[in-house]
């Protein structure tokens, strides 16, 4: 618990209406073939803005499932879902895309970069979905590019960077259109230990220094203790909440 | 299948079988060899149905081309036979005196000829026959005449199916035994052309018995037996012996096959010889079916090159698609072939495995093929069929055991080389990064001198390193082929055997490779020698520059190796003749490699340069603000995948690529054809007076006033031409002399530019109403179709090149001269007309044309220096005179006639301007009469009423549509189902997007996730897959018609159809290709569907969650 003293206590946890991401009840079921598999059953939270917080537990305890129903990206069977005050359940698929443009950031454990952009195209992606103007997309994609210490690579294609690299990319371009919650699933699942702690590093300076929500989804102990809270799944439920 | 295709299935069947059989026992040894292989492969086929189900699609897509090519093809065939059939009905040999003059010999030779067949069984039947060509019959029942009939007596006792005759009208057995003296039958065509009944009275007239009438009662219409379908009658033996002169002898002894009519072609020279032996010498015996049957399909030989060429193309593309589909079946489960390569497999496994797997999709597709393509000749046939029943055109859909043979085998051969090929390509692969479905990395390879020194000591210690020797081999070869070595070695070989041969195709072959090599070595004499450098300079980042040098070069060595091959491929045939080079020479082949080559080299400059192309597309996009993210990224894709990208591109454009040049042929053999109201000028009705002249226009109608005003009345114009024999000289052009036109005086509606449209008139002139009224009422003006100028002129007057003037035209009336109505031979009782008594000077030189009318094309005048400029020509003074003597005079040429698509030709002018040299010279060539119906009244009863009211005048009427489709409708049939055929090549580019687009989609599910993720909505990323598929369709598009209107300008300009038909001008049907561009980018888009729905259903959450 060293390292977790070194966070300050995040607002949110003081301050209750500073909540961004609310769950109430949430129950999701995959039915594969007639076989119905719960992965989530009941699961209520709620984030606070400016915290970072890791969702733990073994494989298969629904970890990804509710971050992808907090995101929007998957639907849930019950219960109510909002993030900055928007009920994810009420919007159509298009406005939820929007939304998500607007106020997510998303951080993947195979990175998800598109092979086929540089990594300064990559970072501007998000900002030219939003209708930025492509100058000020290019520099804010260069800025947030030298923030993640990645300037000197912007015309390099991701299979001409290391793991560690392409995932300060992936960072990048979660962060540049300043959302206000970024979603990391397994963010250093393909990294070396010296990468992952690098990547890890990198998110706690920004989550420190931009106030943005970082919600982190990982198995890893030393990850998790970095976070300012710790949500244990286990089951498809939420069994323990640390500070 | 025969001679119309270039190959013949008969002689194919063998090999072929063969090599299938071979091929089939191989698969079953290595599966017994190696059953663990076979069984991994087999069971890949019922994994997934629906794309086992694609896959078998595009599979069979080339064995369906060929087989409905060649089921096609026999159908053209048969019907192109069965032509010469209906006209010579059962006759198959023909004995009758040397030089065919149908002087009369003794009786006793058909007993003879009779005799030396006995017992044969190839012989069905013998008759003689006397037979009495070109006479004239009228019917004064129905008031109709007819020219140019024949009429013909024969034994119907002892001639088999030569006197197996049958009514016409109930199809029961026709017995001459009771045909009376004083009565004939007719056939068919002769009871439509005179509209006669039985019972009706008819006259017979000939120069034989000139100034005689010879009276009979038609007894009915018979079919079938000698008859064809030219207008024939039956007469008895006694009859025409009388009006002949021909007592106990006969003039002709027909001879029969054994067969249906068409099969016994074959027994033909066994049967000519046989009776040549048995005959004095001065008989002779000719095998009128069989040379009819090869006139005929020698007349048609240009649609079967052109069947051969699009099948070329066609089976090009359906091998392309093939190696495309594997490609892609391969690259989808790469991960699972990188883990059975982990577990032990070698390479050869793989391709083993593959081609089990591909063997069993071949054995299927190549059957389901032949079948398709059946199906789909059966339904090309029934779609066109009622197009050309107008024509009269017998068609039966034909097809022959040993061509679907062909069609299988070779189905099955190809595709499964292609999956062969395809198979070594994705089996090379680095274990590591197929497991994790990464790019392939470079493979680091040692120098072209370690690998020949380890192949080297491989033969020289096999003992040492006999496992490798083989692979340093095969890495020696494979290297000195990248690096240029060989193909330039081989194309200076080739060179140098091309010009000791002087073999054009060969030449460019030789260049083309040397071209590659030379490009290639130079890339890799560059690379090192920069990657060298950059070591030295900046040892740390060398690793960095060596792949981006490589990137470079290979981009800059693909465009001048692409560029290189499509430019000197869309060079002029003739282009290096000038430097003393062999020219390429016409060819189905040397159309196919060069169509193939400029394709492929636009497609290999292009692919690896995508990005740059694109360039201002992505710019101009851009400012589609809200679209901006998803054009920026779709338009990358393409650019990035070059490989996938290359192949559709390359596919989809040699698909527009064929089309193009499908439809430009197409056009270019057949513009003279199709439009059949276009060819007649307008006019309705063609007519000559076979006894007496009508006496012009105004006797015409006076004669029609007094006995059917209601058909002067249901005439909307008439007009008239009288041919004149001229010769013409241009004074002050160069190298003047008297040259030869055909040439008519004309009168009625002609005289006011009626069905004679004016491409250019004189300065001066500020009509074409003004033009006809100085021809009508000037002395000396007349007008000049644009055939008689010279190429420049032509070109001056922006005109397309039209058909050279031939020699029936010459003769001939200005409008379809030459057709069966409107020759002027049958006019003039088939006999050449007298133009040896000449005038003085030149014109004794042209008096050799009366005896060979071909030499027309070596005195043809060619007007120069006349044309000012589009629409525009100088008033030209011309010396004129008739051939037959008599004064000369000169004339002025205000105008030029518009006959690009049409068959007018002449010098025309009024009767007023000819009367100084027709002046005591008998009239050359009859009167003809054109008449134009009213809107709303019926051609045929309206020419019946003329031949009626000018019975008198022996007034012999036309149909001019119906003439016009007899002759051009074999032609018309054939085209069309050329441009139905190449259609369906687009279902093969459609193909090919949806199976790439597919793939691609698979490929980057969670790429499309995470775009979901970032804010792409659904609609956006199926708008990516759309975008893409549009591209490729665009540029194949346009990349297709650019190579393709290249090509035909190459094949038009060196006269490619030469050996088959003379002046084929390059006629561009911007209609159609803008009708096939939007079609292909349509089909682009239609392709673009299947993506596109399977992109729409990708659940973000599902596509990120990995594995």
């Amino acid at each position: 618990m060293a390292l977790h003293h070194q966070h300050p206590t995040p607002m949110a946890l003081k301050h209750p209406d500073q909540v961004i991401v609310v769950a109430q009840d949430v129950s999701k079921v995959y039915r594969t073939h007639g076989i119905e598999v719960p992965a989530l059953a009941d699961v209520s939270l709620k984030i606070g803005r400016g915290e970072m917080v890791a969702i733990m537990g073994p494989s298969g305890c629904g970890k990804t499932t509710l971050l992808n129903c907090l995101a929007g990206l998957d639907t849930v069977d019950q219960g109510q879902i909002s993030v900055a005050g928007h009920t994810l359940a009420t919007m159509r698929d298009g406005e939820r895309t929007d939304f998500r443009a607007r106020t997510m950031g998303f951080i993947f454990q195979s990175f998800n970069l598109l092979p086929v952009l540089t990594a300064l195209e990559n970072v501007e992606l998000p900002l030219l979905v939003l209708r930025e103007k492509p100058r000020i997309a290019r520099r804010r994609a260069r800025e947030m590019l030298e923030a993640v210490g990645l300037a000197h690579r912007e015309r390099h294609h991701p299979a001409e960077l290391s793991g560690g690299q392409r995932q300060r990319v992936a960072i990048a371009r979660a962060l540049v259109n300043n959302p206000a919650i970024v979603w990391a699933d397994e963010p250093t699942g393909n990294l070396d230990s010296e990468a992952a702690d690098e990547v890890m590093s990198l998110m706690s300076e920004l989550n420190r220094s931009r106030r943005q929500t970082f919600v982190i989804v990982t198995h890893a102990a030393d990850i998790g203790a970095r976070a300012h809270r710790i949500l244990t799944m286990r089951d498809g439920t939420i069994r323990q909440q640390d500070d | 299948m025969n001679s119309v295709f270039e190959f013949s299935p008969a002689a194919l069947v063998t090999p072929l079988v063969i090599a299938t059989v071979l091929v089939a026992l191989m698969l079953i040894w290595q599966g017994w060899r190696s059953p663990h292989l076979l069984r991994i492969g087999l069971r890949n086929v019922p994994r997934r149905k629906l794309r086992t189900a694609l896959v078998v699609f595009g599979l069979m897509l080339a064995t369906t081309f060929v087989a409905s090519a060649i089921a096609i093809d026999d159908t053209i065939v048969l019907a192109v036979k069965s032509v010469a059939v209906y006209n010579l009905g059962r006759i198959d040999e023909q004995v009758d005196r040397q030089g065919g003059s149908m002087a009369p010999f003794s009786e006793h030779f058909g007993d003879q000829v009779s005799d030396s067949l006995a017992g044969n069984p190839h012989v069905a039947g013998v008759a003689p026959a006397l037979l009495q060509q070109n006479v004239l019959v009228a019917d004064q029942t129905a008031r109709q005449v007819r020219g140019g009939v024949t009429a013909l007596a024969v034994d119907g006792t002892d001639g088999g199916p030569l006197t197996a005759f049958s009514n016409a009208t109930t199809g029961a057995p026709a017995s001459l035994t009771t045909l009376r003296d004083n009565q004939i039958l007719l056939n068919r065509s002769a009871r439509d052309l005179l509209n006669a009944h039985t019972g009706d009275t008819i006259y017979l007239y000939s120069d034989r018995w000139p100034g005689q009438r010879y009276t009979f009662t038609a007894a009915g219409v018979v079919t079938g037996g000698l008859l064809g379908e030219t207008p024939s009658i039956l007469l008895t033996i006694p009859s025409l012996s009388r009006m002949t002169r021909i007592e106990n002898g006969i003039n002709v002894i027909y001879i029969a096959n054994a067969g249906n009519g068409l099969t016994g072609v074959s027994y033909s020279e066994e049967i000519e010889d046989t009776v040549r032996a048995s005959l004095p010498d001065f008989l002779s015996v000719r095998t009128v079916k069989a040379d009819g049957v090869e006139l005929s399909i020698r007349a048609e030989d240009i649609f079967g090159r052109i069947l051969t060429l699009f099948t070329l193309f066609a089976f090009a593309i359906g091998l392309l698609l093939i190696f495309l589909i594997f490609s892609l079946l391969a690259a989808e489960r790469r991960a699972e072939l990188g883990m059975v390569r982990a577990v032990g497999m070698r390479r050869s496994h793989i391709m083993v495995m593959l081609l089990f797997e591909g063997a069993t999709y071949d054995a299927v597709a190549a059957f389901l093929g032949v079948a398709s393509g059946l199906g789909l000749g059966v339904l090309i046939v029934a779609l066109v069929s009622p197009v050309i029943a107008q024509f009269g055109f017998p068609l039966q859909f034909n097809i022959q055991p040993a061509g679907m043979i062909v069609a299988y085998c070779m189905g099955a051969l190809f595709t499964l080389g292609t999956v062969l090929l395809a198979t070594w390509n994705i089996s090379r692969m680095t274990v590591a990064a197929a497991l994790r479905d990464l790019p392939e990395p470079p493979t680091p390879r040692p120098g072209i001198v370690a690998l020949a020194h380890r192949a080297v000591t491989g033969l020289v210690h096999p003992q040492r390193t006999s496992a490798n020797a083989l692979t340093a081999w095969a890495m020696l070869l494979e290297s000195t082929i990248t690096t240029g070595i060989v193909p330039l070695a081989a194309g200076l070989w080739l060179l140098n055997t091309a010009i000791d041969r002087f073999d054009g195709l060969l030449f460019a072959l030789g260049l083309s490779s040397a071209l590659i090599g030379g490009v290639l070595l130079l890339r890799a004499f560059i690379l090192a020698l920069v990657i060298r450098i950059a070591r030295r300079i900046a040892p740390a980042s060398s690793a960095l520059i060596a792949p981006r040098a490589t990137a470079r070069a290979d981009r800059l060595a693909a465009l001048v190796l692409g560029g290189g091959l499509a430019l000197y491929w869309s060079l002029p045939f003739d282009a290096l003749q000038s430097l003393g080079l062999p020219r390429f020479t016409g060819g189905i082949p040397m159309v196919f490699v060069a169509g193939m080559m400029m394709v492929f080299g636009a497609v290999i400059a292009l692919a690896p340069n995508l990005d740059l192309l694109l360039m201002p597309v992505s710019w101009l996009l851009g400012h589609i603000r809200r679209l901006r993210h998803v054009t920026s990224v779709a338009l990358i894709y393409p650019a990035f995948h070059r490989f996938r990208t290359g192949i559709g591109l390359a596919l989809f454009s040699l698909v527009c690529f064929t089309m193009v040049v499908m439809a430009c042929i197409a056009a270019s053999t057949t513009r003279n054809y199709d439009n059949v109201p276009q060819q007649a000028s307008g006019y309705d009705i063609a007519g000559q007076p076979l006894f007496r002249p009508v006496g012009g226009i105004n006797g015409l109608k006076q004669g029609l006033n007094a006995s059917s005003p209601s058909t002067l009345a249901s005439l909307d114009a008439i007009s008239t031409a009288t041919p004149v024999p001229l010769g013409i000289i241009q004074p002050g052009a160069p190298n003047a002399g008297w040259r030869v036109y055909p040439a008519s005086q004309i009168a009625g509606a002609f005289l006011d530019g009626t069905g004679l449209p004016l491409a250019a008139r004189a300065a001066g002139y500020t009509s074409d109403a003004a033009v006809w009224h100085a021809v009508k009422t000037q002395p000396g003006d007349v007008v000049i179709d644009a055939s008689a100028l010279s190429d420049a002129d032509i070109a001056t007057l922006d005109l397309k090149a039209p058909t050279p003037v031939s020699a029936p035209q010459f003769l001939g009336p200005p409008i379809a001269a030459g057709l069966p109505g409107l020759s002027s031979l049958e006019a003039l009782g088939n006999s050449t007309p007298n133009i040896t008594a000449m005038p003085q000077g030149g014109f004794s030189a042209i008096a050799s044309l009366a005896a060979d009318p071909s030499l027309v094309q070596n005195y043809r005048i060619q007007l120069q220096r006349i044309a000012l400029g589009r629409g525009m020509i100088a008033p030209t003074s011309l010396w004129i005179g008739d051939l037959r003597g008599g004064s000369v005079m000169k004339v002025r040429v205000i105008g030029v006639i518009d006959n690009t698509h049409t068959h007018i030709y002449g010098l025309l002018g009024s009767p007023a301007t000819f009367a100084p040299i027709e002046q005591g010279l008998q009239p050359f060539g009859n009167e003809y009469y054109y008449f134009k119906v009213r809107p709303g009244a019926d051609a045929h009863a309206e020419a019946l009423a003329l031949g009626s009211s000018l019975l008198e005048n022996g007034f012999e009427t036309t149909i001019l549509q119906d003439v016009l489709l007899d002759v051009n409708g074999p032609r018309v049939f054939i085209s069309r189902i050329l441009v139905g055929l190449v259609g369906l090549t687009l279902l093969v580019g459609m193909a090919a997007l949806a199976v790439t687009g597919s793939r691609a989609v698979v490929e980057r599910r969670q790429q499309i996730g995470m775009l979901r993720a970032l804010g792409f909505r659904r609609a956006h990323v199926q708008l990516m897959f759309f975008i893409e598929s549009l591209l490729v369709g665009i540029l194949g598009a346009a990349l297709g018609l650019l190579l393709g209107l290249v090509l035909c300008r190459n094949v038009f300009a060196v006269d490619f159809f030469a050996s088959i038909t003379t002046g084929l001008t390059l006629i561009v049907p911007w209609r159609e290709l803008a009708i096939i561009c939007a079609a292909a980018i349509a089909a682009s888009a239609l392709a673009a569907l299947v993506p596109v729905w399977q992109a729409g259903r990708i659940a973000p959450a599902d596509a990120l969650r990995y594995e």
